[in-house]
């Protein structure tokens, strides 16, 4: 059975991996128990996942079996960057392709699509209560709040450009190294209700240190951050998903019944992706 | 024979104020009712005057209120306006600016919003359209950011211990439907002018004694320990709206709004007046606190009016010496030159002569 596509995972993955793919049963993984995560990202860290894109059984409800090939990094990993931002000639970071990364996709063109679940996590940080109080407007997310400084939203890109380097930069490989279609699904929105979050993942004392900024400035700069990344990958040809509907609060949250740690999708939020995912790979060629 | 001038000290006659060495040695604030402490926090407000008068005090160690401050996710950009005045208002040139700021801030009035494209893209609020020079990325924006800016005026005057204010001018051109006024006529430096809309208001001397009356009954009704030092600019105006000569008109102006100081500080223990006018203007500079052009006031002046203010007013700072604030100048650069292009720099009024 021929694989489908090409996967590429970083922990955003996981919520779909664990959904509709046997990835768990390929690769167990090991480790010391670390009470930052839920069962979910036990052994993440382990070091215990292939340096290799593996083949994988992808089981949708209703479907016969199919396969893809998934490679599933996790951070600190054997695999390390797939693409870095390193300081150019003049200072200007440029980017250093993993030569991993240039095998795979050499031997991934003319195959079939590439599907990205990479990275997610650079505007995290923005929840945090780090700097003294502030808005800003953003056209998809109404209201300002009052009595704060309201930041020039033009200077934000400054902010989340870099972030969205390191998606655009692996991308813009694969789709002029493979010729493939490409599609990168974005992390889930800020979840509904951060301070209930029984496992703060990597940012337990930066939070315990900082707090939240409010939900809806959250939610702004995960806006702004999906608005700027989607139009970056636009311009090679990349198409972007939006988070699926049905895990959203009415102002685009994530719903709590579909959250994972501080910033995760769950495995229910992975049967929604991965239905959006399905329906892409069935849609017309690029 | 005896007469009431009798005794009375130097300051009060002409031949002995005149030899005077300094503005201080010629007694110019001698009538002062009041002086301040090094603790006291002053929020500077006005024309293109105060500016230098807010810069050149925090230079002297004098504490100038800051409420609207640069984020940290902001960059240290000047074209962003902070660090001018207390809050980003931006050169206020009339007493009926002052009051209809001040209204809006404290809810006396709907906040006015009157913004307009600008051809690079970005918005501008025309009631204070230099003083983010920057702009606003977006009308939202541009709202957002007015209505933080009223927040921080309020705090300002529930805050400050000295209100200065420097009058500017008595002409100026009001949105006739809206009912309030600009700072500069629209079309100057951001929007078009519209006949319809726009019409020149020319204050008098009732008018600019009712706009400062309102001012000092909304201070005190936020900040009853607040007091009010009125000075009036020696800046002439660049050009006239009235048809005579700008000389005249600039004499006009400066008289009723000296003559309106004079009222206020006659009616009121709290509030007071400081002679920049008269250092600057009279006959005894001789002329030589002008810029080249006759108009603007040169750096020696600024010196002479911070000097005679500082000893007067603020004896605990009197003996600092001013830290570096001047303008920067290139290598080579005359710092006269320097100082007199920040003058111009910032001046609303220059957009008016495009000669």
């Amino acid at each position: 059975m021929a694989a489908e596509f090409l996967l590429l995972a970083h922990s955003h993955g996981v919520a779909f991996l664990d959904a509709v793919t046997d990835w768990r049963a390929r690769v167990p993984l090991a480790g010391t128990p670390d009470p930052r995560f839920g069962s979910t990202f036990q052994g993440w860290f382990g070091g215990t996942l292939p340096a290799r894109p593996l083949e994988l059984a992808l089981r949708l409800p209703g479907a016969s079996e199919r396969a893809i090939v998934a490679w599933v990094m996790p951070p600190g990993g054997p695999v390390g960057h797939l693409v870095e931002m390193v300081p150019g000639p003049g200072g200007a970071p440029q980017p250093k392709v993993n030569p991993a990364y240039v095998e795979v996709l050499r031997e991934w063109r003319g195959r079939g699509p590439v599907v990205s679940m990479i990275r997610g996590n650079e505007h995290a940080l923005t929840m945090l209560g780090r700097f003294p109080p502030y808005d800003f407007v953003d056209p998809e997310v109404p209201g300002v709040a009052a009595g704060v400084p309201v930041i020039d939203e033009g200077l934000l890109e400054r902010y989340v450009t870099p972030w969205t380097d390191m998606v655009f930069h692996p991308l813009e490989l694969a789709r002029r190294d493979t010729g493939n279609r490409a599609l990168h699904v974005p992390p889930p929105p800020p979840r509904e209700k951060a301070e209930g979050a029984r496992h703060l993942e990597e940012m337990g004392e930066l939070v315990r240190q900082f707090g939240f900024v409010p939900e809806r400035l959250r939610l702004k700069w995960y806006r702004r951050y999906c608005r700027q990344l989607r139009a970056r990958l636009e311009c090679i040809g990349c198409d972007v998903l939006e988070a699926p509907p049905q895990a959203l609060t009415p102002e685009g949250l994530l719903r709590e019944e579909f959250a994972e740690g501080l910033t995760h999708g769950n495995r229910r939020y992975g049967e929604l992706v991965a239905a959006q995912v399905d329906a892409w790979i069935a849609g017309p060629a690029a | 024979m005896t007469t009431p001038y009798d005794g009375q000290p130097a300051h009060r006659f002409w031949k002995a104020s005149s030899r005077g060495a300094d503005a201080t040695a010629a007694g110019f604030d001698a009538g002062r009712k009041f002086a301040f402490a090094k603790a006291d926090l002053f929020a500077p407000a006005g024309s293109c005057f105060a500016q230098h008068f807010a810069r050149e005090l925090a230079a002297r160690g004098g504490r100038v209120l800051a409420t609207e401050s640069r984020h940290p996710l902001e960059p240290a950009d000047a074209a962003l306006g902070y660090g001018v005045f207390p809050a980003r208002f931006g050169n206020i040139y009339t007493a009926r600016h002052l009051r209809e700021l001040l209204e809006q801030a404290f809810g006396e009035r709907d906040p006015v919003r009157d913004f307009v494209l600008r051809e690079d893209g970005r918005w501008v609020d025309q009631l204070r359209p230099r003083a983010v020079p920057a702009g606003f990325a977006s009308r939202a924006h541009a709202i957002a950011d007015r209505d933080h800016h009223l927040t921080a005026v309020r705090r300002m005057v529930e805050s400050m211990g000295v209100l200065v204010f420097t009058l500017g001018l008595t002409e100026t051109w009001e949105n006739a439907p809206g009912g309030y006024a600009y700072p500069i006529v629209p079309g100057a430096v951001a929007g078009a002018f519209d006949p319809a809309i726009h019409r020149f208001a020319n204050a008098r001397v009732a008018d600019v004694v009712a706009d400062l009356e309102r001012v000092v009954a909304l201070v005190a009704a936020r900040n009853a320990g607040a007091r009010v030092l009125l000075t009036v600019s020696p800046v002439g105006l660049a050009a006239t709206a009235e048809a005579r000569s700008v000389m005249v008109s600039t004499a006009a102006s400066k008289g009723i709004l000296r003559a309106a100081a004079d009222e206020l500080v006659r009616s009121h223990a709290h509030v007071d007046y400081f002679p920049s006018f008269e250092i600057i203007t009279g006959a005894w500079a001789r002329g030589r606190f002008w810029a080249e052009d006759l108009r603007e006031v040169s750096a020696e002046g600024v010196d002479a009016v911070m000097a005679a203010f500082m000893a007067s007013r603020l004896p605990e700072l009197a003996g600092s010496s001013p830290s570096p604030a001047a303008p920067s100048a290139s290598p080579g650069t005359d710092p006269s030159d320097a100082f007199a292009a920040a003058l111009d720099a910032a001046c609303d009024e220059r957009f008016l002569d495009r000669s």
